[in-house]
C-alpha cells in the first residue's frame, strides 16, 4: 500500500492536498459565520422563553419552528433550495465559496439550539444575583449569561464544526470539492481504494484535531 | 462576572485567517467577455468555465466529447472513464467544474458552458435540437443503456420477458413521445406490438430491478403499469440515486437485474472487478445524447 501510494504520489498527491483544503476552507469560513449567526439565535431561543430574561412566547414559537424546519430538510435538498439565495450572496452557485452558504444555513439551526442547551445550564441564582446588583438584560447576557456558559458554547461549536466537516462531503454536488468529494468520486465510484482509504484517514485526522482543539479551549476556559 | 478570554478571540482569528488564505479551486472568471451569444466550442472565450457531470459514466463522455470538438486532448493511455485530471493538453485554459449531473442545467448562468444529459436538459426546459451547441448523435451512439443481469439471471425467463417488452413497439412510441426533441433516443429497432410477446405461464417472484430515477425508472414504470400484466410479469423496481450499488446489488443477489448504465461504464466496471463478475449486458434500450449548452442559448 506504501509502495503504491509513493508510486502514484504525483497523482494523489495534489488531489488530496487540495481536497483538504477545500474541505478546511468551506468548514473554516461556514463555522465562522455559524457561530455569528447561531449564537444570537440560540440566545433568542433561551431568552424569549417563559420565565427568562425575554419572555415572548409567540416569537419564541416562530424562531423554533424556524429552527425545526432548518433542522428537518435534508443537506443535499437545502443546497438546492437555496440556489438563488446562495448566488445573491456569493454571486455564483458553484465551487467552495458558493457551498458555504448551505452549509452555513444548515448549521445555524443545529448550533442555535446547541446554544440554547448551553445557556439552560447556567443556575438561575447567578442571574438572580446579577438582577439584585441592577444589571440590564444586555449586562446579563454579555457578562453573565455567555461567560458562564461559554465551556457549553464551545463544546457545542465543536460538535458544530465536525458536522460540518460530514456536510461538506455532499458539496460536491454544486462543485465544493473537498475530501469527502474525492472520496466519492476517485475513492468510491472509480473503485479506488487507495484514495477512499486516503480520505477517509484524512478525514478522521482533521476531526480528531479539531474536536481535541475544541476540548482543550472548553477545558481551559472552565477552570475558574 | 467575567470577560471572555483571548483564547476565543484568537480561535475565531485562527479561523478567519485560515479561510482568508483564498478560495481553493473556486471558479475564477479567467475569460473575457464573447460578443453577443456563443453559438459554438470556437466562440468559447480562453479560460472559459465548463460545467460537467461528476460521475463517472458521465464525466468521461463529457471530456471525449470536447475532446470530439477539439478544445481538449486526452491523455491517450488511460482507459476506460478519463477525468479531469487525464486532460493531456488544454490549450485554452478551460476550467472544468465537476457537478452533480442534475445541478448542471440549474446552474448554467454561472458558467461559461455545462454538459447536460438529455433528460435533465429536457426538464430544466432546454431543447436539445436547438439549444445545444454540440450534441452527441443519437444515432449508433456507443453509450446506449440497457438492460444487465448476471450470467445465470440472463437465462431466467423473466429477464428474458422483460427484455422482449424493452424492445417493443410501445416502448419505442413512449421514449420518442415522452422525451421530446431528441433528449432521450430509442436505441432500438423494435421487434414489434407488445401483443406479440408470449406471456410467461408462471410469473414466479416479482423481478427486482435497479435504476437510475430517470428516464430509466420512467421506462422501466411504464412497461410496469401498461405491458407487464398481459405479459405475465411481475415487476419490482427499486430506484438507486447512485452508480455504484446497482451492480454491486446484482453482484450480490439483491437484484435480478439492473438498468442504469451504457456498456462502457459496465466493461469498465468489470475490469475494475478483476476475474470478478459474469455480467451480461442484454438489449440496447435508450440513448440520453449529452449536449453542450450556454446560458439563454
Amino acid at each position: 500500500m506504501l509502495t503504491e501510494l509513493a508510486e502514484r504520489w504525483d497523482e494523489l498527491g495534489p488531489l488530496l492536498f487540495d481536497g483538504t483544503y477545500a474541505t478546511l476552507y468551506m468548514v473554516g469560513w461556514s463555522t465562522l459565520f455559524t457561530a455569528l449567526f447561531g449564537l444570537p439565535l440560540g440566545v433568542l431561543l433561551y431568552a424569549t422563553e417563559r420565565g427568562r430574561l425575554l419572555p415572548a412566547p409567540w416569537l419564541r414559537a416562530v424562531l423554533g419552528a424556524i429552527v425545526n424546519i432548518g433542522r428537518s430538510v435534508p443537506f443535499i435538498v437545502l443546497m438546492v433550495a437555496v440556489l438563488t439565495f446562495t448566488r445573491f450572496i456569493t454571486g455564483t452557485t458553484i465551487g467552495p465559496t458558493a457551498a458555504i452558504v448551505p452549509l452555513t444555513l444548515g448549521a445555524i439551526p443545529f448550533y442555535a439550539r446547541l446554544v440554547e442547551t448551553s445557556l439552560r445550564e447556567v443556575g438561575r441564582d447567578v442571574i438572580e444575583a446579577a438582577e439584585a446588583m441592577g444589571a440590564g438584560r444586555g449586562t446579563i447576557v454579555a457578562k453573565v449569561l455567555l461567560p458562564e456558559a461559554l465551556p457549553g458554547l464551545i463544546a457545542g461549536l465543536t460538535v458544530t464544526v465536525v458536522a460540518l466537516v460530514s456536510y461538506s462531503a455532499m458539496a460536491g454536488a454544486i462543485g465544493g470539492g473537498g475530501l469527502g468529494d474525492v472520496a466519492i468520486r476517485f475513492g468510491y465510484q472509480r473503485f479506488d481504494e487507495l484514495v477512499l482509504l486516503l480520505c477517509v484517514v484524512l478525514l478522521v485526522v482533521v476531526v480528531q484535531l479539531l474536536q481535541s482543539l475544541g476540548d482543550l479551549a472548553a477545558r481551559r476556559l472552565s477552570h475558574r | 462576572m467575567r470577560t471572555y478570554p483571548g483564547a476565543v478571540t484568537g480561535g475565531i482569528a485562527v479561523l478567519a485567517l485560515l479561510a482568508a488564505c483564498g478560495a481553493p479551486g473556486d471558479p475564477v472568471d479567467g475569460g473575457g467577455e464573447s460578443a453577443g451569444p456563443v453559438t459554438s466550442v470556437d466562440e468559447l472565450p480562453d479560460g472559459a468555465q465548463i460545467g460537467v457531470p461528476n460521475d463517472p459514466a458521465n464525466l468521461g463522455r463529457s471530456l471525449q466529447l470536447l475532446a470530439g470538438e477539439g478544445l481538449i486532448t486526452l491523455d491517450p493511455e488511460v482507459e476506460g472513464s478519463v477525468t479531469e485530471q487525464d486532460i493531456a493538453e488544454n490549450p485554452r485554459g478551460i476550467q472544468f467544474v465537476p457537478l452533480e449531473a442534475a445541478q448542471l442545467p440549474r446552474s448554467l448562468q454561472d458558467f461559461d458552458a455545462a454538459i447536460v444529459n438529455g433528460n435533465y436538459a429536457i426538464e430544466a426546459g432546454l431543447n436539445p435540437a436547438e439549444d445545444a451547441i454540440v450534441l452527441e448523435s443519437g444515432e449508433d451512439n456507443p453509450y446506449a443503456n440497457g438492460l444487465v443481469a448476471q450470467g445465470e439471471n440472463a437465462d431466467d425467463p423473466r429477464v428474458e420477458q422483460l427484455g422482449a417488452l424493452l424492445n417493443t413497439q410501445e416502448v419505442h412510441d413512449f421514449i420518442a413521445e415522452t422525451y421530446t426533441n431528441g433528449s432521450v433516443v430509442p436505441a432500438f429497432t423494435p421487434t414489434g406490438p407488445a401483443a406479440d410477446v408470449q406471456p410467461l405461464d408462471d410469473p414466479g417472484e416479482p423481478l427486482r430491478v435497479g435504476v437510475s430515477p430517470v428516464p430509466h425508472g420512467e421506462i422501466l414504470g411504464y412497461v410496469d403499469s401498461e405491458l407487464a400484466a398481459d405479459a405475465g410479469l411481475d415487476l419490482e423496481i427499486i430506484e438507486f440515486s447512485d452508480y455504484v450499488q446497482p451492480n454491486l446489488q446484482l453482484a450480490d443477489g439483491e437484484l435480478d437485474a439492473n438498468f442504469f448504465q451504457h456498456r462502457p461504464y459496465l466493461a469498465e466496471f468489470l475490469a475494475g472487478q478483476g476475474e470478478g463478475e459474469d455480467f451480461q449486458y442484454l438489449t440496447d434500450v435508450h440513448v440520453e445524447p449529452l449536449g453542450l449548452y450556454v446560458y439563454g442559448g
